[in-house]
């Protein structure tokens, strides 16, 4: 299961998808667990997503040779520091 | 009497549809700002004035400041104020003339935009369900700002916010404004744009009314969410935007998902599928239990043990059988022995008895056949004794 390329949005999906198959009665004990471990993978990934440090503010500098990214200014924020 | 007079033409100005609803244009004079939040003024054009009045509860809605010699179309009704006799506008809504013809630009720009399909629903993207970057062009200054990144960082705190700081009023805004869209557009991190600004006059938001904005924002391949102004202002870059928000605030709150909602929605799919899983495996726990009970019913051993132990039982019965016939047997040739045994002539000679032969070694049981001088053996318990017949005597 590759994490990455998935969405939070696919990754929900597809868990959505992967209860109802374990619902369904006639699935397999095996086919059961592996999709289990599946899932629990997929669980840990949205998870992660949502419980993600938090995000970063900045705000685009036009400069002569191009864009540049700054932080946004603390104002709005409780920690700022670093100018890139 | 001069008040019934005027009680009857203000019935007649009343009762008149036409004036009921006027809208009149012309330059303001004699403007008082009467402390108790009314406003008093004239109407004027080069031949004609009338007097005007507008109550607090209306006048508070006008964005600007009406002054003397401000060209302005108002909208009301007339009527007679009895007590002077004169008649004047009741102003309901006031405007800067000039936004006539601002709005004429706007209406023509909407149904030329109209006709060519940019307000079509079909071509309206749809908002990512959950966006990592989201990109927001409007001035870094303001309170439209302040409110996007608080919502949007309360609603869900990991995500990534790039501001492009652009003019949002003026002539030069347009332009800045698509620069933004299209740096934003043009990064591939960024999955969804919100544009605006916050409240303003009309004609300061009609930065937002520009044609080439328009087709900018129609051109975006990333979706875009535009809040311009407050909830009653409506602009061009609206209609053709994916998705319009009344606010600021309200844009940021339709770009993210809540964090909590999410969370709650996740554990619950997670719990489903966990109860549901552990179901499966009891359920097949308590088949598999319930074949190891059947099949150890059926199993040969128990079959075998049964047997086994009729055999046991069959065994015994026989054994206590034959042992039975045997103590008969003994109980028999006990009695047969005891029997034999009170015959026992030896049984006499032991009780003192003495058993008499002949020559021949026969018993003698009488004195016939004996004659004198027979010679006869005495058999006692200890020894024999030879006698001979002197006398026979019978009885």
């Amino acid at each position: 299961m590759d994490k990455i390329e998935l969405s939070y949005e696919q990754a929900v999906n597809k868990l959505e998808e992967l209860l109802v198959e374990i619902e369904s009665d006639d699935l397999k004990l095996e086919d059961t667990l592996e999709k289990f471990k599946e899932a629990m993978d997929l669980y840990k990934c949205c998870n992660a997503i949502l419980t993600n440090a938090e995000g970063t503010v900045k705000q685009i500098l036009e400069k002569e040779d191009g864009f540049a990214e700054i932080n946004f200014p603390s104002v709005f924020r409780e920690e700022n520091n670093e100018v890139y | 009497m001069v008040s019934e007079l005027n009680g009857y033409i203000k019935k007649l100005i009343s009762g008149d549809i036409l004036l009921s609803f006027i809208e009149v244009e012309g330059e303001i004079s004699n403007f008082t700002h009467h402390y108790s939040g009314h406003m008093y003024f004239s109407l004027k054009d080069e031949k004609s004035r009338i007097k005007c009045i507008m109550f607090q509860t209306d006048n508070k809605s006008i964005d600007f400041e009406p002054s003397n010699g401000l060209k302005v179309v108002i909208s009301g009704s007339v009527s007679v104020y009895e007590k002077d006799g004169t008649y004047q506008i009741y102003v309901k809504i006031m405007k800067k003339q000039g936004l006539g013809e601002l709005y004429k630009k706007f209406n023509l720009l909407k149904e030329k935009l109209e006709k060519e399909g940019l307000f079509r629903l079909s071509s309206k993207k749809g908002l990512p369900y959950l966006p990592k970057k989201i990109g927001v062009a409007t001035s870094s200054t303001g309170a439209a700002i302040r409110d996007i990144v608080s919502v949007l960082r309360r609603r869900f705190p990991a995500v990534d916010i790039l501001i492009y700081p652009c003019l949002v009023q003026g002539d030069n805004a347009p332009k800045d404004i698509i620069k933004g869209l299209k740096y934003l557009d043009k990064r591939d991190d960024v999955d969804l744009i919100i544009v605006g600004r916050g409240g303003g006059s009309y004609e300061e938001l009609f930065a937002f009314n520009d044609e080439e904005l328009a087709r900018c924002i129609f051109g975006l391949s990333t979706p875009l969410i535009s809040a311009v102004g407050h909830e009653s202002d409506f602009t061009i870059a609206d209609l053709v935007a994916d998705i319009r928000a009344a606010t600021p605030s309200a844009a940021a709150e339709l770009a993210l998902p809540e964090k909590n909602s999410l969370s709650e929605r996740l554990w619950n799919l997670g719990t489903k599928i966990e109860k549901r899983v552990f179901r499966n495996i009891e359920d097949n726990n308590y088949y598999l239990n319930n074949i190891e009970k059947r099949l150890h019913y059926l199993n040969p051993i128990q079959k075998i043990n049964d047997r086994r132990m009729n055999l046991d039982k069959i065994f015994k019965t026989l054994d206590h059988c034959i042992e039975l016939s045997f103590l008969d047997k003994e109980k028999h040739l006990l009695s047969l022995y005891n029997r034999l045994n009170v015959c026992d002539p030896l049984l006499s000679i032991q009780r003192g008895y003495g058993l008499v032969f002949n020559e021949n070694k026969d018993l003698v049981k009488s004195i016939e056949n004996l004659s004198l001088d027979d010679n006869l053996y005495i058999k006692l318990k200890d020894g024999i004794i030879k006698t001979k017949v002197l006398e026979i005597r019978g009885e």
